[in-house]
């Protein structure tokens, strides 16, 4: 076996030396932060994400929350919130800090009527996907009387879904048939693969190390591009479309069971100052004069919610810059007292639907 | 089963090095049988009776080569008819798998072989690939290439060779075999460092190329193609060219490291062939296996039975039909064969008007000419309907305004691979000229960085487009 020049002195043959030394690359690079006493911080945000019974993060084979989220859902009267991370996620995170369900379900007059008020949220949660969740939720026939659907139109630039939401399909409740994709799954390979996944350890540590290159990665580019969290960020044409016509599919299929619906424009930071906002100007007043004639056209209830959190109960996220550690404006997230004004706000807005019935 | 699945790297392929060479070295014959077993169980895991149809084309073609080469039937009349027989079976389960539908859905009127229904989607993996290497052993022994028949195991060995059985390079008789039909497999030794490296390469254009291409161009061509504008249709027209050229060669950078660690040296497949200058050099660096027998045998063939007029252009386009064809069973992939045909016509013409120049300026020209009608094409290999090809085809031509309708990232990330992909095919003329010392460092430190980055990147893997052919 033929040996190198370079490794030849080391008494082994290159391809062990690859082996070893990538496997160097790898632990050096996951533990750079700890060499180099550098910061180690949660992807970029300061917020802390919420998942438990009601307020529930759809996650990678997380599904109990889900489970749990839903079981009550269809048998009372029940208010069901779809979210990104601004339902799921409390910036500046204190002890007694609440989410807004959490405030919700905690209010006596819903208590006392019963009422289940429930959310499942995604970070970047496009429409797109609540349009596969929600397809799947009727198909298991868990029907929530009245649905809050936000249109972030940051999220109307996603267009990919997740794997673990097109997962969902056809898989929550049991199901008859399969299909074709399942059984495309079910391969021997896809099998034996999934069970060395679930044995070793090893994979679950690389998904993490996966993601941190991803963010580093996503840091890099802003870096070279000079991108930050105030950079004006376009409305795509095509994710765009396709994700209004999910959000129509879905008042469809709403309209269709004459059931509730509330599209709400959600709160953002500096809302009372356009200028200061990431997007145009202009592409923002019409998004909100698109959704509001989409919403009147569906028969649904439109609500512009922009303007609840005031700018003070905002917070900041790290740095999304690969060089710096600045702290940066979170226009996403608000804080536990912010929570509470939405929580406040929504409380209104359920209350006078229920006095419709 | 893929190479780059799990399974297949901690399990199938350890379990294989550990094994084989002990074998090799006490006994010739078990590890002749324990590679062909291997290669057996490793194509059919996933569904068994794929193997059937492997069997029978390998099979029919060994007894009809070994009828052609018998020196008793030099003469024999039957010689011809005996080598229809070898193109009808093959292109029968060829039919029968793969353009049943097409041929049923374009010439009969219930759109149906009502006997073949039952085969919708069920395409044994490769049989596009395996039909045409026992074809070039069946035309070489008619046309007295070969000598002798080897041993039916070495020969079934040679079609069913688990690195390149599903997606090539297509080999040759004197690629596995010597003179005297002999394996070569007993002869060569193992290159195991170099095999090392082309495997490291592989995994890393597979998984950390390819796949991150193939998740962005999914989202692309999925998307409301009435809604895209000049910038996206060229974006998704380079970046379906980049992830096939990715996932293909990485294909055959693992085919060959493999080969290498056993001991066979396959041919290359692939020679950087987007840093081209004429669609017919392209033709000549990309698939290079394929191309080669095309040319060698359906080209020539038709070339000889057609009339040569205008530049040969019938002969040209009926094989680049084919070739086309032999690509997807849809009219799709015969028109994108076509526009092929007609883009190597069109350099046949050019270079008779005008004689060939050194200039650098115009060698630039030519490779930028090159590229982007290549890739312009690949819309319609890429697209999954006529009105969604003709419509992205027509777009790269019509400017309606400069706008992005995709994130940002797919535009970054075709620019970034493509700029990489052109930048690594000249440096590589640099390093073939220059022979430099420093290359096997070089190739050290690339390959633990390809190995850790394809570690990193394991967990997301999408199967090799050319599976399906």
């Amino acid at each position: 076996m033929s040996k190198s020049n370079f490794t030849k002195n080391l008494l082994i043959p290159d391809f062990i030396f690859i082996f070893l030394f990538s496997l160097l690359i790898i632990f050096v690079y996951d533990n750079f932060e700890k060499f180099f006493d550098r910061n180690i911080n949660d992807g970029f945000l300061k917020a802390t994400a919420i998942s438990n019974k009601k307020n529930c993060r759809i996650k990678d084979k997380e599904f109990n929350c889900l489970k749990e989220t839903l079981k009550d859902i269809g048998k009372n009267k029940s208010v069901l919130f779809f979210g990104n991370s601004q339902t799921g996620a409390i910036n500046n995170f204190k002890i007694d800090d609440k989410d807004y369900i959490a405030h919700l379900n905690e209010e006596k007059f819903f208590k006392d009527n019963k009422l289940i008020i429930r959310s499942l949220w995604m970070p970047n949660a496009s429409l797109k996907e609540f349009y596969v969740i929600y397809k799947e939720l009727e198909r298991c026939k868990i029907i929530p009387e009245t649905l809050f659907i936000p249109v972030f139109l940051d999220d109307t630039r996603e267009q990919s879904i997740r794997d673990y939401v097109n997962k969902l399909e056809n898989t929550f409740c049991k199901s008859k048939e399969k299909t074709k994709k399942e059984k495309i799954i079910e391969s021997n390979v896809k099998r034996l693969d999934q069970k060395i996944k679930t044995n070793l350890s090893l994979f679950k540590n690389l998904q993490s190390i996966n993601t941190k290159m991803r963010t580093d990665l996503y840091k890099f580019r802003n870096y070279i591009f000079g991108i930050k969290p105030t950079s004006i960020r376009p409305i795509k044409k095509a994710s765009y479309s396709e994700n209004i016509d999910a959000l129509k599919k879905i008042l469809k299929i709403r309209i269709e069971n004459n059931l509730t619906t509330f599209i709400y424009i959600p709160p953002l930071l500096y809302a009372n100052d356009l200028q200061k906002i990431p997007y145009s100007k202009k592409n923002y007043a019409s998004f909100k004069k698109e959704i509001k004639y989409l919403c009147k056209e569906h028969y649904c209830n439109f609500l512009n919610l922009e303007g609840s959190i005031p700018n003070t109960l905002w917070g900041t996220k790290t740095s999304t810059n690969f060089i710096g550690n600045n702290e940066e404006i979170d226009f996403m997230h608000f804080t536990g007292e912010g929570h509470k004004v939405f929580s406040k706000e929504l409380s209104i807005i359920i209350k006078n639907n229920l006095k419709k019935y | 089963m893929f190479f780059h699945s799990l399974s297949s790297l901690l399990i199938f392929l350890p379990t294989f090095f550990l094994i084989y060479p002990f074998l090799k070295k006490y006994s010739l014959n078990f590890s002749k049988i324990f590679l062909l077993i291997f290669s057996l169980v490793f194509y059919g895991f996933d569904v068994p009776w794929f193997v059937i149809p492997l069997i029978i084309s390998a099979s029919s073609d060994f007894f009809i080569s070994r009828y052609l080469i018998d020196k008793k039937n030099k003469f024999s009349e039957y010689r011809k008819i005996i080598l229809v027989i070898s193109f009808c079976t093959n292109l029968s389960l060829l039919v029968i798998f793969k353009y049943h539908y097409l041929i049923s859905s374009t010439f009969f009127r219930d759109n149906q072989l009502l006997f073949l229904s039952n085969l919708n989607n069920i395409l044994p993996v490769g049989i596009s690939f395996y039909t045409f290497q026992t074809l070039s052993f069946t035309i070489d022994s008619f046309r007295g290439k070969i000598k002798k028949i080897p041993r039916f195991i070495d020969y079934l060995l040679y079609i069913c060779y688990f690195p390149q059985l599903v997606a090539g390079p297509i080999l040759r008789f004197s690629n596995f075999f010597d003179n005297n039909s002999s394996l070569l497999l007993n002869k060569n030794l193992p290159k195991m460092n170099y095999g090392f490296y082309r495997i490291c390469y592989g995994l890393f254009i597979k998984l950390c190329l390819a796949d991150e291409l193939s998740r962005l161009n999914d989202i692309a061509f999925d998307s409301d193609y009435s809604l895209l504008g000049i910038v996206d249709c060229w974006t998704m027209a380079f970046g379906f060219g980049l992830q096939i050229y990715f996932d293909f060669s990485a294909y055959s950078h693992l085919a060959v490291g493999i080969s290498n660690l056993i001991g066979i040296d396959i041919p290359e497949n692939f020679n950087f062939p987007y840093n081209s200058k004429s669609a017919t050099e392209f033709w000549k660096r990309w698939h290079i296996s394929l191309s080669s027998w095309v040319s060698d045998y359906l080209y020539m063939f038709i070339n000889n039975n057609f009339t040569q007029s205008f530049f040969g252009a019938i002969p040209l386009l009926i094989t680049w039909i084919i070739m086309g064809l032999w690509h997807g069973a849809s009219w799709r992939f015969a028109m994108w064969g076509l526009m092929n045909g007609i883009l190597v016509l069109i350099h046949r013409l050019y270079k008779s008007i005008v004689s060939k120049s050194n200039n650098k300026v115009m060698e630039n020209i030519y490779c930028f000419i090159t590229l982007s009608s290549i890739m312009s094409t690949w819309i319609y290999f890429r697209s999954s309907s006529w009105d969604q090809a003709n419509n992205l085809f027509i777009k790269l031509f019509k400017f309606d305004g400069l706008y992005f309708s995709f994130r940002e990232n797919y535009y970054l990330f075709v620019f970034l691979f493509l700029i990489t992909s052109l930048t690594f095919g000249e440096v590589n003329e640099y390093i073939k000229i220059k022979n430099t010392s420093h290359r096997k460092i070089l190739n050290i430190i690339f390959s633990s960085f390809a190995l850790a980055f394809s570690i990193i990147f394991i967990n997301r893997q999408a199967s090799f487009i050319y599976f399906q052919f």
